[in-house]
């Protein structure tokens, strides 16, 4: 399952783990939900059983963030194969 | 046959970065053969309206002209429209704020929840819905 | 082909996101789609019995059948409790949640 996140909110991650239970579960950090990308966070997703952290490089671009090594930059073109061919389910939060 | 995506955009010009990563994506899926389809529902609805510039001199300078410009989508919605994409926006909200009778960019069609948005689904392999 | 749609409300009343999503799971349920409706966080609040066309839709869904489902926990969060909800909602837990989204082939959250 992946979560597409477009904004922060409070309690991502609970969310997340709501809605997506014992599932395999990948995020894509888009929007203001690019600030996600940092380490700090990244260390909060994996701990939620999150496997791999995306995030689109624009967003990225745009606000100067220094990334996680582990969390995988991604142009539109690789969003779409994420979206299209490689999860049964995406949920937009 | 191709898959078909139909993206469910539930904010318009400005508010966010929604309209603009929608897009995004429905031009980097349509260039690779996918179909697309965009509901403008909500405040999507806004994007669906041809503009009324203002007449002679703008009052803006050109640093906040720019950063406006980046959410200025709705020519991008025709050519999309132009590539394939099928834009439907929803009548009742358009109502809710007294634009149902305004012109419609070229490529985008009256629609509603019922008909137009489930139509797209019956016909659609991924549903996104971008909204804040 | 989505045959099967699950809608996430997550705001309440007074917010148009709030009608939206229940719109959705009205015109797609009556449409003869598998449509359901899920609220969550301040969504819960939709659900209580008052005037106005969130109720009148949520209670024509209710009485056509349509899976109506409210999070325990954000319901007690919110001092509220099944007695307080329209006729029809089923009060469910965190696992429930889940169960419900892996079995929609699409999710609409709002």
């Amino acid at each position: 399952m992946l979560f597409l996140l477009n904004k922060t909110q409070p309690d991502t991650i609970g969310l997340i783990k709501l809605l997506g239970g014992d599932v395999d579960k990948e995020v894509l950090l888009t929007q203001d939900a690019a600030f996600y990308a940092t380490s700090s966070m990244q260390d909060q997703f994996h701990q939620a059983g999150i496997a791999h952290i995306y995030v689109a490089q624009d967003a990225l671009e745009t606000r100067a963030i220094e990334r996680a090594p582990e969390c995988q930059v991604v142009d539109y073109d690789r969003i779409v194969e994420l979206v299209m061919e490689e999860h049964d389910q995406v949920v937009c939060i | 046959m191709s898959k078909n995506l139909t993206i469910n955009l539930l904010s318009g010009y400005q508010e966010n970065e929604d309209a603009l990563f929608a897009v995004n994506l429905a031009e980097a899926a349509l260039s690779k053969g996918y179909g697309v389809k965009i509901f403008l529902y909500g405040n999507g609805c806004n994007l669906a309206n041809q503009e009324h510039p203002v007449q002679g001199a703008s009052h803006m300078n050109a640093r906040l002209q720019a950063h406006m410009d980046i959410g200025k989508i709705g020519p991008r919605l025709e050519k999309i429209a132009a590539m394939g994409a099928e834009i439907a926006t929803c009548h009742t909200t358009e109502y809710g704020r007294g634009t149902e009778g305004d012109a419609y960019r070229v490529g985008i069609k009256w629609g509603d929840v019922g008909q137009s948005f489930t139509k797209f689904l019956l016909t659609s392999d991924v549903l996104l819905t971008f909204g804040h | 082909m989505i045959t099967s749609l699950c809608v996430i409300v997550r705001r309440p009343k007074g917010e148009e996101l709030s009608t939206l999503g229940i719109r959705t799971v009205y015109a797609t349920f009556m449409g003869g789609m598998d449509a359901k409706l899920l609220c969550i966080e301040d969504g819960v609040f939709n659900l209580l019995d008052n005037p106005g066309y969130n109720t009148e839709m949520l209670n024509e869904l209710s009485k056509e059948g349509a899976p109506i489902y409210a999070l325990t926990g954000h319901l007690q969060a919110r001092g509220l409790s099944e007695s307080n909800l329209i006729a029809g909602v089923q009060v469910i837990d965190p696992a429930e949640v889940a169960e419900i989204i892996e079995a929609s082939a699409s999710v609409a959250a709002f």
